[in-house]
Parts: structure tokens; C-alpha cells; sequence
């Protein structure tokens, strides 16, 4: 057992520890696609903690992180291992603190409809528990499956009904956490006074432990209103989705596909690359890994007008949902105003597929990775008068190294987040090293793809993430996200909450003397 | 002499206004009304305050975030640091790259961050406002033991040259 656990299972004698060789291995990294990589290329023991600690109560929690202040050791909070940003990557000194066993309900308020759980509450569940008495938290992250309470609130995370429950950053009403000095703080949302929920939301781990969240709850809707539309262009499509929720509707779904992405969901391609699927690459797969080798060329085509036309345009997919007759009112009103901006009603077929596969893509590993390939996604957003550069800019960048298809689906009446997914292959040529592996080379276009789309988002004015968050993949820009005051302020809130700095360290902003990131499938320095 | 309709600028297609902090709500409010906006918020008793001090006030009369959660209030900020340094937030419908910094200037009374300019939602003024009900919830509760020694940590570091 490594010093570091065996010092801690002394301090703690009745919590349960491990440093068991497949726990630190499966608590080595969370669902980065990038890792997947590594993890192709046989490193699977990279990144693996001192050991794993399992508290069941946020005073447990308090004293693990006192100890790990008292003897400087650095820590991270591990929910379901969901992230997609490398936000968990530790090291051979750190403890990971998985929250998993504090899953409890601490206090249903019926009358305010308000809910206190514990951080480790995985997400179906609640939900299901939610339904069964009348109530819906209105939260449904497409990694509902393996993700908790508590990730969600340190990701910032989004649901597919963010257009009319909000994020998650929408429903807190009061969080308990430790901070890095182990001191347990109760912050409630305050409208005329200071208000600390925002920092600690999304702070990934670096400022505090969420153990608790009371969270905004609604009544379960008991009707629901289903349409799709398809357009002649992905613009014409967020036209009309702006013009929808400026004119104060807000449909709970609302989801753009362009052109490709629309020809897979209108073929039931994500249903059988999903969850229910076996896994294996299948004649999709093979083909897109011929026609990676060309991805501009494809993208060129596919993107432009002729593209779109012989792909059958863009779709929509609307739901409302809610109470007696308003959903339907609310859709006739939608349809009325979209079909004056050139919308073809496409029946109720495209929502109710939709619905039926809603948590399709999942935690299972995508099965072009088998392929040989690999895929991952950008969401990023920006104020609709930058929506056109923001999605110009990205899929250009992206599809000079990959093959691109994009989403729109979290709309708000001042802007939107597109959500561009990618595939790609080994890169060649200049840069790629001779007798550079095939996992090695995917590896370089993998980044190149992802710092060119990085510096486009910033370049149109947009954000580089909606709801994945940082992680490590994306702090070396946070300078050019935030500004430098910004760095500075986030660096200060780091040394408020956790003076020593043994929450996460790492995550969120680079270091200030970077080290190599990773050593994944080939050992490189990642760079602004 | 400069109105306050030459200090602001509406983004019509966001349906955003960029103004600085020193102009007041009700000029902001006359200026867009001139066009057809309105920021929905209540007036009353706040419309002599600057964009900045109503900010740092928490934006009294503005709708609760809850109301409506797929809006906002304020899509972005500038804002001076106790150390002088400037903060930027970009506007932006929703974002996840870290803490939101915003929280360090509304509602902190001037405390931990001055806004210097801000982004904030404009509706039109014929607009349907969507309202969910929040019952019997305090979202005034007192500044606890835990909170106050925080925000004085905050202070502490944002106050470091």
C-alpha cells in the first residue's frame, strides 16, 4: 500500500480505502476521448491515484480533506467519471474522494419544491424517484446514466431541457461543501447580497467539495407536445430557434440538426451507434474511416448548398411539455411562426424518435475508436450576432483535420451553443514523426483539430465551453476565455477557498510552470 | 451633450444592450423604449441608479433568475478588481469555463468588484415574458458565519497586486 493511503486508512480506521491495483486504474481517468487513445494504444496504467477513499458523510469528507491539508496531499472529487475533459487525471500522489456512497435524500420540502441531496446521487435514479412522487428536477444531461448530483454542479452541466428548466446553475438554491481547508460552508442563493453558488458551480473540483445541493424542483409534466421541421439550411434552422424563444416561448426540447447529423437522425443512425447497440464498428465506421483521409474535401461538400439539399436540409425537433392544454398551444404557436421562415412540418415522428433514444449516446466508448479511429465533441456558444462567425470559424478549423457534424440544442433568447461532433484518423505529413505509431498519430490530429477549433471559438467571440467544462484539455487557453484579470481572479477564489492548493491541482488553469500534461500514446507538451 | 442613447449600444439580433455603468436605469429604459425595448425590470424606487450601483445592489426589481431559467439578467460585464486590474466577462448566453465570475460584482455591493459596463438582456417591449412559480422560497436568506469569512478570504486575495 502506498505511504500516502496507509497514512490515511490509520487516520480513518472506519472509512473504506483501497489502493487495489484495478481501483487505481479505474479511477485513473474519466471518459476524455483523448484517453481512449492511450488506452488503445495499451497505456491503461497511466494516471493512477495513491489510492481511492469512500466517505458517507460530509464529515468524513471534512477530516479526509483536514488530513490532506495537514500533510499537503492533493485530492480530487470523483463523482461518475463522466467528464470529458480530463478534469480527473491524477497522479501517484493524489487521493481520489469518490462521493458515490453519500447518495442520500436529506429533505423533500413539498411545499417550497425543494430537494436536499447528497453529491453522490447518481442521476437516473434521482429522477425516476423524483417521477414516482410528481416531480421533476428538469435535468437530463445525456450522461444521466453515470453522472451524479455533484458532477454536475462542478462540470456546470446542461440537460437536453435547458431551454425551459435552464442549467443546472438554474435549479441550486443553496450547496453544502469542505474547502481545501477541510471547513464544511453552507452557501445559499441571495439575490441582494454576496452569493458564492456561482463560484463553486463549475469550479471543477478546485475550490471546494460539493457534499450537498438543495435544488429546484417542478411539477412531473403530465402532457407534451411533439413536432419536427425541417429547413433548407442549419441557419434558417437557428432563425427560427431565436426567433422562438425571443417571442418568449420555450419549447423543453428544441434541437437543430444540420444537414448530416439530420440525415443520421432521420435514418436512425444514433440509435444504432448507441447504447443499445453492441458496440462494434459497423459498415459506418469503415466508411468514414476511408473517407477521413479527405476530411476538407467532405466537409467542403457536405456543408455547402448543394450538400444540404441532397442531405434534406436541416430538422428541428421541438417538445413542450407541461400542464393540460398550454404544450399544444405553445407547439401551434411555434408552427405558426415557423413556417414563416420557410419550415416544412414534418409530423410528430422526428420528436418521439428522439424522445424514444434520448440517452443513446452514452458512456460506452464510441465504436470508431474500435475502428481505428476516434470522435469527440466541441459545444461552445456565443450571442446570436456571432453565431454565424462562431460556426463558420469552428467547423472550418475543426474540418481541416476531421470530418464535422454539428447540433444545436441548448437556445436561449440571447444566443446558443453549437455542439460540433467529430471524427478523425492518423495524421501524415509534415510534423508526424517517421515510425510514429498509428494511436501516436491520431493523437497529434486530435490536437491539432482541437487547438485549431479553440483559437476559431475564441477569434468569433464565442466561449470554449457550454457545459463539458475545462478539465485539462481545455485550461492552456483559459487565458485567451478569460482575460488576464479573469486568470488572476480565478487564481485568487483557488487561494480563498483552499489556500494550499490540494483540491484538484492542475485542473481549470494550466500551472504556472507547465509540465507535460499527459504521457498518453506518445509523450508531448500541450501548449497554448 | 452626449444622451445616454449615444452612450449604449443594442445588439437587436441578440437582443442585448451594452451600456456603461455610470449611465441610469431609467435613462437606459427611455433610450430603449425609444426603440421598442424595455430591460423588464421594475422601476421603482431604482430608477435614479446607475447601471453599476444597481448591480452591485443585486438588480433590484429584475425578474428572479428562477422565473424564466432559460434567461438572464446580465449576459456580460467589465468590472474594476480591489486591485485595480480589470475583469472581463464577455456577453454570452451560458458558459462553463470555470466560476462565474459575475458573482464577484452583483450583489456585492462594490465589495469585491466594480462594473465599469455591462451587457444586459433587453425584451421587446410586445414580448410574452414566460413565469415559473417559485413557492415559498427565501432567496434572501442572511449571510451566514461560513459565507462572511469567505468573501473576506476573497477580498484578501483579489486585493493582492
Amino acid at each position: 500500500m502506498p505511504e500516502t493511503l496507509q497514512s490515511l486508512a490509520r487516520a480513518f480506521p472506519g472509512v473504506r480505502t483501497s489502493d487495489d491495483a484495478a481501483d487505481r486504474v479505474a479511477y485513473a481517468r474519466d471518459l476524455w476521448p483523448r484517453h481512449h487513445l492511450a488506452v488503445r494504444a495499451g497505456n491503461v496504467g497511466a494516471h493512477q491515484p495513491a489510492g481511492i477513499v469512500w466517505p458517507t458523510s460530509t464529515d468524513e469528507v471534512s477530516r479526509i480533506v483536514r488530513w490532506a491539508h495537514d500533510t499537503g496531499t492533493p485530492v480530487v472529487p470523483f463523482g461518475a467519471g463522466s467528464g470529458v475533459c480530463a478534469g480527473v487525471l491524477p497522479h501517484d500522489e493524489i487521493v481520489v474522494i469518490d462521493l458515490k456512497r453519500m447518495s442520500r435524500w436529506r429533505s423533500l420540502d413539498e411545499r417550497a419544491r425543494t430537494l436536499d441531496v447528497e453529491a453522490g446521487q447518481m442521476g437516473l435514479p434521482l429522477e425516476e424517484d423524483l417521477n414516482r412522487r410528481g416531480y421533476t428536477l428538469g435535468h437530463f444531461p445525456s450522461s444521466i446514466l453515470c453522472s451524479t448530483v455533484g458532477g454536475w454542479v462542478a462540470a456546470r452541466s446542461a440537460g437536453q431541457c435547458s431551454g425551459m428548466y435552464g442549467k443546472i446553475e438554474d435549479m441550486v438554491l443553496a450547496l453544502e461543501c469542505v474547502t481545501g481547508t477541510g471547513e464544511i460552508v453552507n452557501l445559499r442563493h441571495r439575490t441582494s447580497g454576496p452569493n458564492l453558488i456561482p463560484l463553486v458551480t463549475g469550479s471543477e473540483g478546485t475550490l471546494a467539495i460539493v457534499t450537498s445541493a438543495t435544488l429546484r424542483l417542478h411539477p412531473k409534466p403530465v402532457a407534451r407536445a411533439f413536432a419536427g421541421f425541417s429547413f433548407p439550411t442549419t441557419e434558417h434552422g437557428w432563425e427560427a430557434m431565436r426567433a422562438m424563444f425571443q417571442a418568449g416561448l420555450r419549447p423543453a426540447v428544441s434541437r437543430l440538426y444540420d444537414p448530416f447529423d439530420a440525415m443520421l437522425a432521420r435514418r436512425g443512425s444514433v440509435k444504432k451507434g448507441g447504447a443499445d447497440s453492441g458496440g462494434t464498428p459497423g459498415l459506418g465506421a469503415a466508411a468514414l474511416r476511408s473517407i477521413l483521409r479527405k476530411p476538407g474535401a467532405i466537409n467542403e461538400l457536405l456543408d455547402g448548398a448543394f450538400g444540404s439539399k441532397m442531405l434534406g436540409g436541416s430538422l428541428v425537433v421541438l417538445i413542450f411539455e407541461g400542464e393540460g392544454d398550454a404544450p399544444q398551444r405553445d407547439m401551434e404557436q411555434a408552427r405558426a411562426l415557423l413556417e414563416t421562415m420557410r419550415a416544412t412540418y414534418e409530423g410528430e415522428g422526428p420528436a418521439r424518435k428522439w424522445l424514444l433514444h434520448r440517452y443513446s449516446v452514452s458512456y460506452r466508448q464510441a465504436p470508431v475508436f474500435a475502428a481505428g479511429l476516434f470522435s469527440d465533441t466541441m459545444e461552445v456558444a456565443a450571442p446570436w450576432s456571432k453565431l454565424r462567425a462562431l460556426y463558420d470559424g469552428v467547423r472550418r478549423a475543426l474540418g481541416e483535420h476531421v470530418f464535422v457534424m454539428a447540433h444545436l440544442s441548448h437556445a436561449y433568447p440571447d444566443g446558443c451553443c453549437i455542439y460540433f461532433s467529430f471524427a478523425g484518423t492518423a495524421a501524415k505529413g509534415s510534423g508526424v514523426a517517421s515510425g510514429a505509431g498509428w494511436d501516436e498519430r491520431c493523437e497529434i490530429t486530435y490536437d491539432r483539430a482541437w487547438k485549431a477549433a479553440m483559437a476559431a471559438a475564441i477569434e468569433a467571440g464565442g466561449t470554449l465551453a457550454h457545459h463539458h467544462g475545462v478539465g485539462r484539455s481545455k485550461a492552456p487557453r483559459m487565458a485567451h476565455e478569460l482575460g488576464a484579470g479573469g486568470v488572476d481572479s480565478v487564481r485568487a477564489l483557488m487561494r480563498a477557498f483552499d489556500p494550499k492548493g490540494i483540491l484538484n491541482p492542475g485542473n481549470l488553469l494550466p500551472p504556472a510552470n507547465p509540465e507535460p500534461y499527459t504521457d498518453d500514446a506518445h509523450p508531448r507538451e500541450v501548449s497554448a | 451633450m452626449t444622451t445616454t442613447a449615444d452612450r449604449i449600444a443594442i445588439d437587436p439580433k441578440s437582443l442585448l444592450v451594452s451600456t456603461p455603468a455610470s449611465c441610469t436605469l431609467d435613462g437606459v429604459e427611455t433610450a430603449l423604449a425609444a426603440r421598442g425595448f424595455t430591460l423588464g425590470v421594475a422601476l421603482d424606487g431604482n430608477a435614479s441608479l446607475a447601471i453599476g450601483d444597481w448591480l452591485a445592489k443585486g438588480a433590484p426589481g429584475a425578474p428572479s433568475m428562477f422565473s424564466d431559467p432559460a434567461d438572464h439578467v446580465v449576459a456580460g460585464l467589465l468590472a474594476t478588481l480591489p486591485n485595480g486590474k480589470e475583469l472581463e466577462i464577455r456577453p454570452g448566453p451560458r458558459r462553463a469555463v470555470g466560476p462565474d465570475l459575475t458573482a464577484l460584482a452583483i450583489g456585492t455591493h462594490h465589495r469585491l468588484a466594480t462594473v465599469t459596463h455591462a451587457w444586459l438582456r433587453i425584451h421587446r417591449l410586445d414580448a410574452r415574458r414566460p413565469a415559473m412559480p417559485l413557492p415559498d422560497t427565501d432567496l434572501d436568506p442572511p449571510v451566514n458565519a461560513g459565507e462572511a469569512g469567505l468573501v473576506d478570504a476573497i477580498l484578501r486575495e483579489l486585493m493582492r497586486p
